[in-house]
Protein backbone atom coordinates (compact mmCIF):
# COMPACT_ATOMS: atom_id res chain seq x y z
CA UNK A 1 0.00 0.00 0.00
CA UNK A 2 0.82 3.33 -0.64
CA UNK A 3 -0.79 6.96 0.15
CA UNK A 4 -1.95 7.00 -2.93
CA UNK A 5 -3.61 3.80 -2.54
CA UNK A 6 -4.51 4.29 0.69
CA UNK A 7 -6.58 7.82 -0.19
CA UNK A 8 -7.91 6.38 -3.76
CA UNK A 9 -9.17 2.73 -1.51
CA UNK A 10 -10.49 5.32 0.88
CA UNK A 11 -12.34 7.50 -1.68
CA UNK A 12 -13.40 4.48 -3.90
CA UNK A 13 -15.49 2.39 -0.90
CA UNK A 14 -16.94 5.66 -0.03
CA UNK A 15 -18.07 6.61 -2.89
CA UNK A 16 -20.73 8.99 -2.34
CA UNK A 17 -18.77 10.75 0.04
CA UNK A 18 -16.05 10.91 -2.62
CA UNK A 19 -19.24 12.07 -5.10
CA UNK A 20 -19.56 14.66 -2.37
CA UNK A 21 -16.08 16.15 -2.29
CA UNK A 22 -15.84 16.20 -6.00
CA UNK A 23 -19.36 18.26 -6.66
CA UNK A 24 -18.06 20.95 -4.19
CA UNK A 25 -15.57 21.84 -6.65
CA UNK A 26 -17.52 20.67 -9.94
CA UNK A 27 -19.87 23.14 -9.23
CA UNK A 28 -17.48 26.19 -9.05
CA UNK A 29 -15.55 25.20 -11.54
CA UNK A 30 -18.54 24.23 -13.79
CA UNK A 31 -20.13 27.97 -13.53
CA UNK A 32 -16.31 29.24 -14.12
CA UNK A 33 -16.40 27.24 -17.38
CA UNK A 34 -19.65 28.07 -18.54
CA UNK A 35 -18.87 31.81 -17.67
CA UNK A 36 -16.36 32.39 -19.34
CA UNK A 37 -17.06 30.03 -22.01
CA UNK A 38 -20.48 31.92 -22.60
CA UNK A 39 -18.67 35.77 -21.98
CA UNK A 40 -16.22 34.27 -25.17
CA UNK A 41 -18.94 33.74 -27.24
CA UNK A 42 -20.97 37.04 -25.89
CA UNK A 43 -17.52 38.67 -26.81
CA UNK A 44 -17.76 37.96 -30.05
CA UNK A 45 -20.95 38.90 -30.71
CA UNK A 46 -20.92 41.91 -28.72
CA UNK A 47 -17.72 42.82 -30.95
CA UNK A 48 -19.46 42.34 -34.26
CA UNK A 49 -22.20 44.20 -33.00
CA UNK A 50 -20.20 47.10 -32.29
CA UNK A 51 -18.50 47.01 -35.07
CA UNK A 52 -21.69 48.40 -37.09
CA UNK A 53 -21.10 51.60 -35.31
CA UNK A 54 -18.93 52.17 -38.19
CA UNK A 55 -15.32 52.90 -38.80
CA UNK A 56 -12.97 53.32 -35.60
CA UNK A 57 -9.89 54.64 -37.41
CA UNK A 58 -9.69 57.65 -40.15
CA UNK A 59 -6.34 58.43 -42.09
CA UNK A 60 -6.98 61.91 -44.13
CA UNK A 61 -4.48 64.28 -45.25
CA UNK A 62 -2.19 65.90 -42.45
CA UNK A 63 -2.88 70.15 -42.49
CA UNK A 64 -6.20 70.14 -43.70
CA UNK A 65 -9.24 68.48 -41.65
CA UNK A 66 -11.29 66.47 -43.88
CA UNK A 67 -15.38 67.61 -43.93
CA UNK A 68 -17.35 65.70 -46.30
CA UNK A 69 -19.98 68.19 -46.06
CA UNK A 70 -18.18 71.28 -47.43
CA UNK A 71 -16.36 69.29 -50.27
CA UNK A 72 -16.26 71.73 -53.50
CA UNK A 73 -15.35 70.19 -57.02
CA UNK A 74 -11.46 70.20 -56.67
CA UNK A 75 -11.41 71.11 -53.28
CA UNK A 76 -10.15 69.27 -51.02
CA UNK A 77 -6.96 67.80 -49.85
CA UNK A 78 -5.99 64.19 -50.84
CA UNK A 79 -3.52 61.22 -50.11
CA UNK A 80 -2.21 58.77 -52.59
CA UNK A 81 -4.57 55.29 -52.97
CA UNK A 82 -1.73 53.54 -52.38
CA UNK A 83 -1.71 54.24 -48.95
CA UNK A 84 -4.27 51.51 -48.86
CA UNK A 85 -1.96 48.70 -50.01
CA UNK A 86 0.91 49.89 -46.80
CA UNK A 87 -2.50 49.83 -44.12
CA UNK A 88 -3.32 46.13 -45.49
CA UNK A 89 0.48 45.16 -44.71
CA UNK A 90 0.89 45.88 -41.17
CA UNK A 91 1.79 43.17 -38.96
CA UNK A 92 -1.68 42.80 -37.63
CA UNK A 93 -3.33 43.11 -40.62
CA UNK A 94 -5.36 40.12 -40.23
CA UNK A 95 -6.89 42.02 -37.46
CA UNK A 96 -8.32 44.50 -40.08
CA UNK A 97 -11.88 43.91 -41.02
CA UNK A 98 -12.01 47.00 -43.94
CA UNK A 99 -9.88 49.15 -45.37
CA UNK A 100 -12.03 51.28 -47.34
CA UNK A 101 -10.42 54.52 -49.01
CA UNK A 102 -12.97 57.53 -50.38
CA UNK A 103 -13.02 60.13 -52.62
CA UNK A 104 -16.16 62.81 -52.13
CA UNK A 105 -17.21 64.74 -55.22
CA UNK A 106 -20.69 67.12 -55.33
CA UNK A 107 -22.18 67.24 -58.62
CA UNK A 108 -25.53 69.11 -59.55
CA UNK A 109 -28.08 66.37 -61.22
CA UNK A 110 -31.17 68.39 -61.66
CA UNK A 111 -31.84 70.83 -59.11
CA UNK A 112 -30.25 68.07 -56.52
CA UNK A 113 -26.69 69.02 -54.99
CA UNK A 114 -25.49 65.58 -54.80
CA UNK A 115 -22.22 64.38 -52.75
CA UNK A 116 -21.09 61.38 -55.03
CA UNK A 117 -18.82 59.24 -52.91
CA UNK A 118 -16.18 56.30 -54.81
CA UNK A 119 -15.60 53.40 -52.67
CA UNK A 120 -14.34 50.03 -53.42
CA UNK A 121 -15.64 46.36 -52.31
CA UNK A 122 -14.43 47.32 -48.53
CA UNK A 123 -17.45 49.77 -48.11
CA UNK A 124 -19.85 46.58 -48.02
CA UNK A 125 -17.32 44.81 -45.25
CA UNK A 126 -17.47 47.84 -43.08
CA UNK A 127 -21.16 48.30 -43.32
CA UNK A 128 -22.73 45.11 -43.11
CA UNK A 129 -25.72 46.72 -42.33
CA UNK A 130 -26.32 48.13 -45.89
CA UNK A 131 -29.74 46.93 -47.05
CA UNK A 132 -32.15 47.21 -49.49
CA UNK A 133 -35.19 46.29 -48.93
CA UNK A 134 -34.21 44.74 -46.15
CA UNK A 135 -31.75 42.19 -47.75
CA UNK A 136 -27.97 42.85 -47.65
CA UNK A 137 -26.59 44.56 -50.59
CA UNK A 138 -24.93 42.15 -53.20
CA UNK A 139 -25.31 42.79 -57.07
CA UNK A 140 -26.93 46.51 -56.04
CA UNK A 141 -22.91 47.24 -55.11
CA UNK A 142 -22.08 49.84 -58.12
CA UNK A 143 -19.56 48.76 -61.09
CA UNK A 144 -17.98 50.76 -63.64
CA UNK A 145 -20.90 53.07 -64.47
CA UNK A 146 -23.09 52.11 -61.98
CA UNK A 147 -24.40 54.31 -58.95
CA UNK A 148 -25.79 53.14 -55.45
CA UNK A 149 -28.34 56.19 -54.01
CA UNK A 150 -28.78 56.55 -50.00
CA UNK A 151 -32.29 56.47 -49.12
CA UNK A 152 -33.17 60.23 -49.17
CA UNK A 153 -30.96 60.85 -52.45
CA UNK A 154 -32.87 58.32 -54.19
CA UNK A 155 -36.46 59.63 -52.78
CA UNK A 156 -35.13 63.15 -54.32
CA UNK A 157 -34.03 62.12 -57.56
CA UNK A 158 -37.71 60.37 -57.88
CA UNK A 159 -37.72 57.20 -59.16
CA UNK A 160 -34.68 57.67 -61.97
CA UNK A 161 -33.14 54.82 -63.19
CA UNK A 162 -30.33 56.26 -64.61
CA UNK A 163 -28.95 59.80 -63.30
CA UNK A 164 -26.35 61.92 -65.01
CA UNK A 165 -22.97 63.28 -63.82
CA UNK A 166 -20.84 65.18 -65.54
CA UNK A 167 -22.27 64.48 -68.37
CA UNK A 168 -21.19 60.45 -68.09
CA UNK A 169 -24.75 58.48 -67.34
CA UNK A 170 -24.40 55.88 -64.60
CA UNK A 171 -27.59 53.29 -63.75
CA UNK A 172 -29.09 53.41 -60.47
CA UNK A 173 -28.86 49.90 -59.01
CA UNK A 174 -30.74 50.81 -55.87
CA UNK A 175 -32.05 52.89 -53.10
CA UNK A 176 -30.50 51.74 -49.65
CA UNK A 177 -33.30 51.66 -46.92
CA UNK A 178 -32.30 54.31 -44.45
CA UNK A 179 -29.39 54.08 -42.14
CA UNK A 180 -29.77 56.81 -39.98
CA UNK A 181 -26.22 57.73 -41.21
CA UNK A 182 -24.99 60.60 -43.60
CA UNK A 183 -25.44 57.61 -46.10
CA UNK A 184 -28.75 58.83 -46.63
CA UNK A 185 -27.78 61.50 -48.55
CA UNK A 186 -25.22 60.42 -50.43
CA UNK A 187 -24.65 58.16 -53.81
CA UNK A 188 -21.95 55.82 -54.45
CA UNK A 189 -20.15 55.06 -57.32
CA UNK A 190 -16.89 52.93 -57.74
CA UNK A 191 -13.82 54.64 -56.43
CA UNK A 192 -11.67 54.12 -59.82
CA UNK A 193 -14.85 55.31 -62.06
CA UNK A 194 -15.18 58.94 -59.85
CA UNK A 195 -11.30 59.41 -60.00
CA UNK A 196 -11.20 59.18 -63.74
CA UNK A 197 -14.63 61.62 -63.76
CA UNK A 198 -12.88 63.93 -61.25
CA UNK A 199 -9.03 63.86 -62.77
CA UNK A 200 -8.19 62.62 -59.40
CA UNK A 201 -6.13 59.19 -60.81
CA UNK A 202 -5.20 56.70 -57.58
CA UNK A 203 -6.25 59.89 -54.96
CA UNK A 204 -8.31 59.79 -51.92
CA UNK A 205 -9.61 62.01 -49.58
CA UNK A 206 -9.22 59.65 -46.69
CA UNK A 207 -9.60 55.79 -45.45
CA UNK A 208 -11.55 54.47 -43.26
CA UNK A 209 -10.38 51.36 -41.42
CA UNK A 210 -12.30 48.55 -39.66
CA UNK A 211 -10.44 46.77 -36.89
CA UNK A 212 -12.33 43.13 -35.38
CA UNK A 213 -9.33 43.88 -32.31
CA UNK A 214 -10.53 47.02 -30.12
CA UNK A 215 -9.46 45.52 -26.56
CA UNK A 216 -8.00 42.07 -27.44
CA UNK A 217 -5.04 41.52 -24.77
CA UNK A 218 -2.43 41.52 -27.47
CA UNK A 219 -3.38 44.87 -29.35
CA UNK A 220 -6.40 47.54 -28.65
CA UNK A 221 -7.27 50.54 -31.06
CA UNK A 222 -4.35 53.13 -30.18
CA UNK A 223 -2.08 49.84 -30.45
CA UNK A 224 -3.87 49.92 -34.46
CA UNK A 225 -3.22 53.63 -34.31
CA UNK A 226 0.48 53.31 -34.02
CA UNK A 227 1.17 50.84 -35.88
CA UNK A 228 -0.60 52.62 -39.28
CA UNK A 229 1.07 55.74 -37.92
CA UNK A 230 4.32 54.10 -38.86
CA UNK A 231 3.53 52.51 -42.09
CA UNK A 232 2.54 55.69 -43.77
CA UNK A 233 4.00 58.93 -44.74
CA UNK A 234 4.24 62.51 -42.59
CA UNK A 235 1.76 63.76 -45.01
CA UNK A 236 -1.29 61.26 -43.27
CA UNK A 237 -2.92 61.78 -39.92
CA UNK A 238 -4.33 58.76 -38.27
CA UNK A 239 -6.82 59.42 -35.97
CA UNK A 240 -8.75 56.75 -33.62
CA UNK A 241 -12.42 57.65 -34.14
CA UNK A 242 -12.46 58.58 -29.77
CA UNK A 243 -16.06 57.91 -28.63
CA UNK A 244 -16.98 55.13 -31.13
CA UNK A 245 -13.45 53.18 -29.90
CA UNK A 246 -13.69 54.05 -26.06
CA UNK A 247 -17.92 52.87 -26.15
CA UNK A 248 -16.64 49.96 -27.81
CA UNK A 249 -13.62 49.49 -25.43
CA UNK A 250 -15.83 50.13 -21.84
CA UNK A 251 -18.52 47.83 -23.30
CA UNK A 252 -16.08 44.90 -23.79
CA UNK A 253 -14.26 45.37 -21.02
CA UNK A 254 -17.43 45.55 -18.32
CA UNK A 255 -18.25 41.61 -19.95
CA UNK A 256 -14.88 40.50 -19.27
CA UNK A 257 -15.45 42.33 -15.41
CA UNK A 258 -18.28 40.67 -15.09
CA UNK A 259 -17.43 37.54 -16.12
CA UNK A 260 -14.28 38.07 -14.04
CA UNK A 261 -16.58 39.10 -10.49
CA UNK A 262 -18.93 36.35 -11.09
CA UNK A 263 -15.77 33.41 -11.53
CA UNK A 264 -14.09 35.13 -8.84
CA UNK A 265 -17.38 34.81 -6.94
CA UNK A 266 -18.12 30.93 -7.22
CA UNK A 267 -14.15 29.98 -6.92
CA UNK A 268 -14.34 31.22 -3.26
CA UNK A 269 -17.64 29.92 -3.13
CA UNK A 270 -16.42 26.34 -4.17
CA UNK A 271 -13.03 26.83 -1.69
CA UNK A 272 -15.52 27.50 1.37
CA UNK A 273 -17.69 24.45 0.25
CA UNK A 274 -14.30 22.11 -0.38
CA UNK A 275 -12.65 23.27 3.00
CA UNK A 276 -16.21 22.24 4.78
CA UNK A 277 -15.94 19.60 3.41
CA UNK A 278 -12.88 18.62 4.60
CA UNK A 279 -13.21 19.68 8.07
CA UNK A 280 -16.48 17.57 8.12
CA UNK A 281 -13.80 14.81 6.44
CA UNK A 282 -11.68 15.31 9.85
CA UNK A 283 -14.30 15.22 12.02
CA UNK A 284 -16.33 12.24 10.95
CA UNK A 285 -13.13 10.38 10.56
CA UNK A 286 -11.66 11.17 14.34
CA UNK A 287 -11.62 8.06 15.54
CA UNK A 288 -9.73 6.75 12.68
CA UNK A 289 -7.14 9.34 12.57
CA UNK A 290 -6.80 8.53 16.47
CA UNK A 291 -5.77 5.03 15.64
CA UNK A 292 -3.41 5.55 13.09
CA UNK A 293 -2.03 8.57 14.79
CA UNK A 294 -1.52 5.62 18.12
CA UNK A 295 -0.33 2.92 15.55
CA UNK A 296 2.46 4.97 14.45
CA UNK A 297 1.51 7.84 11.42
CA UNK A 298 3.37 10.83 11.42
CA UNK A 299 1.87 14.12 10.91
CA UNK A 300 3.72 14.72 8.01
CA UNK A 301 1.89 11.41 6.79
CA UNK A 302 -1.53 12.52 7.66
CA UNK A 303 -0.75 16.04 5.81
CA UNK A 304 0.60 13.65 2.65
CA UNK A 305 -3.00 11.59 2.95
CA UNK A 306 -5.35 14.69 2.81
CA UNK A 307 -3.17 16.64 0.42
CA UNK A 308 -3.28 13.50 -1.54
CA UNK A 309 -6.73 13.50 -1.42
CA UNK A 310 -8.03 16.98 -2.56
CA UNK A 311 -4.92 16.11 -5.23
CA UNK A 312 -7.36 13.40 -6.44
CA UNK A 313 -10.52 15.33 -6.03
CA UNK A 314 -9.20 18.67 -7.40
CA UNK A 315 -8.01 16.79 -10.88
CA UNK A 316 -11.47 15.17 -11.63
CA UNK A 317 -13.23 18.28 -10.12
CA UNK A 318 -11.42 20.35 -12.85
CA UNK A 319 -11.96 17.94 -15.44
CA UNK A 320 -15.55 17.09 -15.05
CA UNK A 321 -15.99 20.84 -14.02
CA UNK A 322 -14.62 21.45 -17.42
CA UNK A 323 -16.87 18.98 -19.44
CA UNK A 324 -20.70 20.28 -17.29
CA UNK A 325 -19.65 23.72 -17.63
CA UNK A 326 -18.73 23.72 -21.53
CA UNK A 327 -21.92 21.82 -21.78
CA UNK A 328 -24.11 24.02 -19.81
CA UNK A 329 -22.22 26.99 -21.96
CA UNK A 330 -23.06 25.60 -25.05
CA UNK A 331 -27.23 24.58 -24.08
CA UNK A 332 -27.85 27.71 -22.58
CA UNK A 333 -24.98 30.08 -23.67
CA UNK A 334 -27.23 30.01 -27.22
CA UNK A 335 -30.50 31.20 -25.02
CA UNK A 336 -28.66 34.25 -23.16
CA UNK A 337 -25.90 35.24 -25.97
CA UNK A 338 -28.39 34.28 -28.85
CA UNK A 339 -25.13 33.07 -30.67
CA UNK A 340 -23.93 29.67 -30.79
CA UNK A 341 -21.34 28.72 -28.20
CA UNK A 342 -18.18 26.75 -28.83
CA UNK A 343 -16.29 24.96 -26.55
CA UNK A 344 -12.75 26.08 -25.31
CA UNK A 345 -10.40 24.01 -25.29
CA UNK A 346 -7.31 25.89 -23.54
CA UNK A 347 -9.67 26.42 -20.64
CA UNK A 348 -9.47 22.67 -19.97
CA UNK A 349 -5.84 22.77 -18.20
CA UNK A 350 -6.80 26.22 -16.09
CA UNK A 351 -9.71 24.36 -15.08
CA UNK A 352 -7.88 21.73 -13.74
CA UNK A 353 -5.00 23.73 -12.09
CA UNK A 354 -7.79 25.91 -10.89
CA UNK A 355 -9.14 23.39 -9.15
CA UNK A 356 -6.43 21.37 -8.03
CA UNK A 357 -5.12 24.58 -6.50
CA UNK A 358 -7.93 25.24 -4.57
CA UNK A 359 -8.88 21.74 -3.11
CA UNK A 360 -5.23 21.58 -1.54
CA UNK A 361 -5.25 24.95 -0.40
CA UNK A 362 -8.74 24.14 1.39
CA UNK A 363 -7.52 21.24 2.49
CA UNK A 364 -4.57 22.64 4.24
CA UNK A 365 -6.34 23.66 7.50
CA UNK A 366 -8.64 20.84 8.06
CA UNK A 367 -5.12 18.14 7.51
CA UNK A 368 -3.36 20.35 9.97
CA UNK A 369 -6.30 19.80 12.33
CA UNK A 370 -6.33 16.21 11.91
CA UNK A 371 -2.51 16.23 12.49
CA UNK A 372 -2.65 17.78 15.49
CA UNK A 373 -5.23 15.79 16.59
CA UNK A 374 -4.68 13.87 20.28
CA UNK A 375 -4.89 10.20 19.85
CA UNK A 376 -6.01 9.62 23.47
CA UNK A 377 -9.31 12.03 22.82
CA UNK A 378 -10.20 10.61 19.37
CA UNK A 379 -9.66 7.34 20.72
CA UNK A 380 -12.20 7.46 23.25
CA UNK A 381 -14.71 8.49 20.78
CA UNK A 382 -16.61 5.58 19.90
CA UNK B 1 11.89 -4.22 29.63
CA UNK B 2 9.18 -1.70 30.12
CA UNK B 3 9.79 0.75 33.76
CA UNK B 4 7.10 2.75 34.67
CA UNK B 5 8.31 5.58 37.78
CA UNK B 6 6.22 7.35 40.08
CA UNK B 7 3.68 8.10 37.20
CA UNK B 8 1.71 10.85 38.38
CA UNK B 9 -1.16 12.03 35.67
CA UNK B 10 -3.88 14.97 36.35
CA UNK B 11 -6.13 16.67 35.07
CA UNK B 12 -7.06 20.18 36.67
CA UNK B 13 -7.80 18.75 40.40
CA UNK B 14 -8.48 15.48 39.38
CA UNK B 15 -5.85 12.71 40.28
CA UNK B 16 -5.95 9.87 37.41
CA UNK B 17 -3.00 7.88 38.36
CA UNK B 18 -1.24 8.90 41.40
CA UNK B 19 2.36 7.58 41.90
CA UNK B 20 2.02 4.31 40.02
CA UNK B 21 5.36 2.34 39.73
CA UNK B 22 5.65 -0.45 37.42
CA UNK B 23 7.87 -3.12 36.09
CA UNK B 24 7.60 -5.53 32.89
CA UNK B 25 10.17 -7.53 31.95
CA UNK B 26 10.53 -8.74 28.35
CA UNK B 27 8.60 -11.48 27.39
CA UNK B 28 6.11 -11.08 30.59
CA UNK B 29 2.71 -10.91 30.54
CA UNK B 30 0.77 -8.93 32.79
CA UNK B 31 -2.67 -7.92 33.30
CA UNK B 32 -3.89 -4.85 34.71
CA UNK B 33 -7.51 -4.99 35.81
CA UNK B 34 -9.47 -2.61 38.01
CA UNK B 35 -13.13 -1.00 37.37
CA UNK B 36 -14.25 1.37 35.49
CA UNK B 37 -12.59 5.04 35.58
CA UNK B 38 -9.89 3.73 37.58
CA UNK B 39 -7.04 5.11 35.47
CA UNK B 40 -6.22 1.87 33.83
CA UNK B 41 -6.69 3.29 30.33
CA UNK B 42 -4.47 5.99 31.38
CA UNK B 43 -1.85 3.86 32.69
CA UNK B 44 -1.81 2.24 29.27
CA UNK B 45 -2.05 5.54 27.25
CA UNK B 46 1.09 6.80 29.17
CA UNK B 47 3.02 3.25 28.95
CA UNK B 48 2.50 3.83 24.81
CA UNK B 49 3.52 7.16 24.93
CA UNK B 50 0.60 8.41 23.83
CA UNK B 51 -0.22 10.15 27.37
CA UNK B 52 2.58 12.76 28.66
CA UNK B 53 2.64 12.39 32.30
CA UNK B 54 2.28 15.36 34.74
CA UNK B 55 4.92 13.56 36.71
CA UNK B 56 7.82 10.76 36.73
CA UNK B 57 9.11 8.48 33.70
CA UNK B 58 8.32 5.68 31.34
CA UNK B 59 11.64 3.63 30.27
CA UNK B 60 11.56 1.07 27.47
CA UNK B 61 14.44 -0.60 26.60
CA UNK B 62 17.08 1.67 28.14
CA UNK B 63 15.34 5.32 26.54
CA UNK B 64 13.31 7.07 28.73
CA UNK B 65 9.83 8.07 26.46
CA UNK B 66 8.88 11.26 27.32
CA UNK B 67 12.21 12.57 26.53
CA UNK B 68 12.05 11.97 22.69
CA UNK B 69 10.86 14.55 20.65
CA UNK B 70 7.47 13.93 19.10
CA UNK B 71 8.24 12.22 16.01
CA UNK B 72 10.88 10.35 17.44
CA UNK B 73 8.47 8.85 19.89
CA UNK B 74 5.65 8.31 16.96
CA UNK B 75 8.43 6.25 15.28
CA UNK B 76 9.51 4.34 18.96
CA UNK B 77 5.96 3.50 19.53
CA UNK B 78 5.29 2.05 15.63
CA UNK B 79 8.30 0.17 16.16
CA UNK B 80 8.06 -1.51 19.59
CA UNK B 81 4.38 -1.77 20.14
CA UNK B 82 1.56 -3.01 18.66
CA UNK B 83 -2.40 -1.93 19.58
CA UNK B 84 -5.38 -3.34 19.96
CA UNK B 85 -7.95 -1.56 21.11
CA UNK B 86 -11.62 -2.54 22.34
CA UNK B 87 -13.92 -2.84 18.86
CA UNK B 88 -14.13 -0.48 16.06
CA UNK B 89 -9.93 -0.89 16.08
CA UNK B 90 -10.21 -1.47 12.46
CA UNK B 91 -10.18 0.77 9.24
CA UNK B 92 -13.65 0.68 7.72
CA UNK B 93 -12.92 1.10 4.25
CA UNK B 94 -9.79 -1.26 4.07
CA UNK B 95 -9.75 -5.18 3.68
CA UNK B 96 -8.17 -7.32 6.59
CA UNK B 97 -4.95 -7.31 4.67
CA UNK B 98 -5.00 -3.89 3.79
CA UNK B 99 -5.40 -3.19 7.58
CA UNK B 100 -2.55 -5.30 8.17
CA UNK B 101 -0.23 -3.64 6.04
CA UNK B 102 -0.63 0.02 7.83
CA UNK B 103 2.01 -0.69 9.85
CA UNK B 104 3.93 -1.72 7.64
CA UNK B 105 2.53 1.02 5.06
CA UNK B 106 4.01 3.43 8.06
CA UNK B 107 6.98 2.13 8.20
CA UNK B 108 7.81 2.32 5.09
CA UNK B 109 7.89 -1.33 4.04
CA UNK B 110 7.51 -2.13 -0.18
CA UNK B 111 4.19 -2.84 -1.42
CA UNK B 112 5.14 -6.37 -2.33
CA UNK B 113 6.93 -7.13 0.94
CA UNK B 114 3.45 -5.40 2.81
CA UNK B 115 1.62 -8.16 1.19
CA UNK B 116 3.88 -11.38 1.97
CA UNK B 117 3.73 -9.98 5.32
CA UNK B 118 0.19 -9.46 5.96
CA UNK B 119 -1.22 -12.68 4.30
CA UNK B 120 1.53 -14.64 6.76
CA UNK B 121 0.47 -12.82 9.96
CA UNK B 122 -3.58 -13.54 8.78
CA UNK B 123 -2.70 -17.08 8.19
CA UNK B 124 -1.29 -17.25 11.54
CA UNK B 125 -4.19 -15.85 13.40
CA UNK B 126 -6.68 -18.31 11.01
CA UNK B 127 -7.93 -15.61 8.82
CA UNK B 128 -6.48 -17.44 5.56
CA UNK B 129 -9.64 -17.33 3.97
CA UNK B 130 -10.63 -14.02 4.69
CA UNK B 131 -8.18 -11.65 3.25
CA UNK B 132 -10.54 -9.77 0.99
CA UNK B 133 -13.14 -9.11 3.76
CA UNK B 134 -13.66 -5.58 4.78
CA UNK B 135 -14.34 -5.28 8.67
CA UNK B 136 -18.10 -5.31 8.34
CA UNK B 137 -17.90 -8.92 7.06
CA UNK B 138 -15.97 -10.30 9.65
CA UNK B 139 -17.48 -11.16 12.86
CA UNK B 140 -15.97 -9.00 16.14
CA UNK B 141 -14.19 -12.20 16.87
CA UNK B 142 -12.33 -12.50 13.44
CA UNK B 143 -11.83 -8.50 13.51
CA UNK B 144 -9.81 -8.22 16.77
CA UNK B 145 -7.52 -11.47 15.53
CA UNK B 146 -7.30 -8.84 12.34
CA UNK B 147 -6.23 -6.36 15.10
CA UNK B 148 -4.03 -8.79 16.69
CA UNK B 149 -2.27 -9.56 13.19
CA UNK B 150 -1.75 -5.39 13.09
CA UNK B 151 -0.75 -5.83 16.35
CA UNK B 152 2.53 -7.93 15.31
CA UNK B 153 2.97 -6.87 11.49
CA UNK B 154 6.16 -4.38 12.41
CA UNK B 155 7.69 -7.53 14.53
CA UNK B 156 6.50 -5.46 17.90
CA UNK B 157 8.04 -7.08 20.92
CA UNK B 158 5.27 -5.39 23.07
CA UNK B 159 1.52 -5.78 22.46
CA UNK B 160 -0.85 -3.04 24.22
CA UNK B 161 -4.37 -4.30 24.74
CA UNK B 162 -7.27 -2.34 25.90
CA UNK B 163 -10.04 -4.37 26.55
CA UNK B 164 -9.79 -6.06 24.06
CA UNK B 165 -12.33 -8.54 24.59
CA UNK B 166 -15.03 -6.00 26.08
CA UNK B 167 -17.58 -6.48 23.13
CA UNK B 168 -16.94 -9.81 22.61
CA UNK B 169 -18.80 -13.19 24.30
CA UNK B 170 -17.38 -15.22 26.81
CA UNK B 171 -16.44 -18.26 23.95
CA UNK B 172 -14.52 -15.72 21.25
CA UNK B 173 -13.43 -14.19 24.25
CA UNK B 174 -11.54 -17.25 25.90
CA UNK B 175 -9.96 -17.57 22.35
CA UNK B 176 -8.98 -14.15 21.44
CA UNK B 177 -6.75 -14.38 25.32
CA UNK B 178 -5.47 -18.15 24.02
CA UNK B 179 -4.48 -16.80 20.62
CA UNK B 180 -2.50 -14.25 22.87
CA UNK B 181 -1.31 -16.01 25.78
CA UNK B 182 0.49 -18.51 22.29
CA UNK B 183 2.32 -15.28 21.52
CA UNK B 184 3.56 -14.39 24.89
CA UNK B 185 4.81 -17.61 24.62
CA UNK B 186 6.50 -17.54 21.84
CA UNK B 187 8.39 -14.14 23.48
CA UNK B 188 5.98 -11.00 22.74
CA UNK B 189 5.47 -9.15 26.00
CA UNK B 190 2.07 -8.24 26.44
CA UNK B 191 0.00 -5.84 28.68
CA UNK B 192 -2.99 -6.15 29.04
CA UNK B 193 -5.99 -3.87 30.60
CA UNK B 194 -8.89 -5.52 31.09
CA UNK B 195 -11.58 -5.26 33.47
CA UNK B 196 -12.80 -8.84 33.19
CA UNK B 197 -11.14 -11.19 35.97
CA UNK B 198 -11.41 -14.58 33.58
CA UNK B 199 -9.80 -12.78 31.22
CA UNK B 200 -6.77 -11.24 33.15
CA UNK B 201 -6.15 -14.89 34.70
CA UNK B 202 -4.43 -15.77 31.47
CA UNK B 203 -1.85 -13.27 32.21
CA UNK B 204 1.40 -14.34 34.38
CA UNK B 205 0.96 -11.61 36.73
CA UNK B 206 -1.81 -9.37 37.66
CA UNK B 207 -1.94 -5.72 39.05
CA UNK B 208 -4.85 -4.17 40.48
CA UNK B 209 -5.49 -0.53 40.09
CA UNK B 210 -7.89 1.38 42.58
CA UNK B 211 -8.63 4.90 42.04
CA UNK B 212 -5.15 5.81 40.16
CA UNK B 213 -3.04 3.56 42.54
CA UNK B 214 -1.46 0.32 41.30
CA UNK B 215 -2.03 -2.56 44.05
CA UNK B 216 -0.29 -5.74 43.91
Amino acid sequence: MRTIDFVAKEMGRRKWKAAAGISCILLGISIFVAAQTTNEALYEKAKEQLLRFGANIIVQPKDEPFDAYSVSPGGSATLPEIYVDKIRNIEHSGMLVAVSPKLYERFEVGDVNLLVVGVTDDERKAKPWWMINKMVVTDEFPQGSQVLLGHYAGAHLGAASRIKLKGETFAVTGVLDETGSADDFMAFVPLHTLQDLTGKKRMVNLIEVSTSCIACPEMNLYDFVNEIDAALPDDAKVIPVKQIAEAQMGTLTKIGDFTRIISIVVLFLGSFLMMNYMSSSVSERRREIGILLAIGMEASKIYKVFISKALILGVVGGLIGYAVGTLISMVAGPQIADTPVSPIFQLLPYSVVISTAICIISSILPARRAARLDPVEALREV
Amino acid sequence: MIEVKNITKTYGNIEVLKDASLEVKDGDFVSIVGPSGSGKTTLLNVVAGLLTPTEGEVIVDGVSLYKLSLRERTAFRREKFGFIFQTFNLISYLTAIENVEIPLYLAGAKSVDQKLVAKELLDRVGLKERLSHLPSELSIGEQQRVAIARALANNASVILADEPTGNLDTKTGEEFMTEIKRLNREGVTVLLVTHNAEMANFANRQIKIIDGRLVS
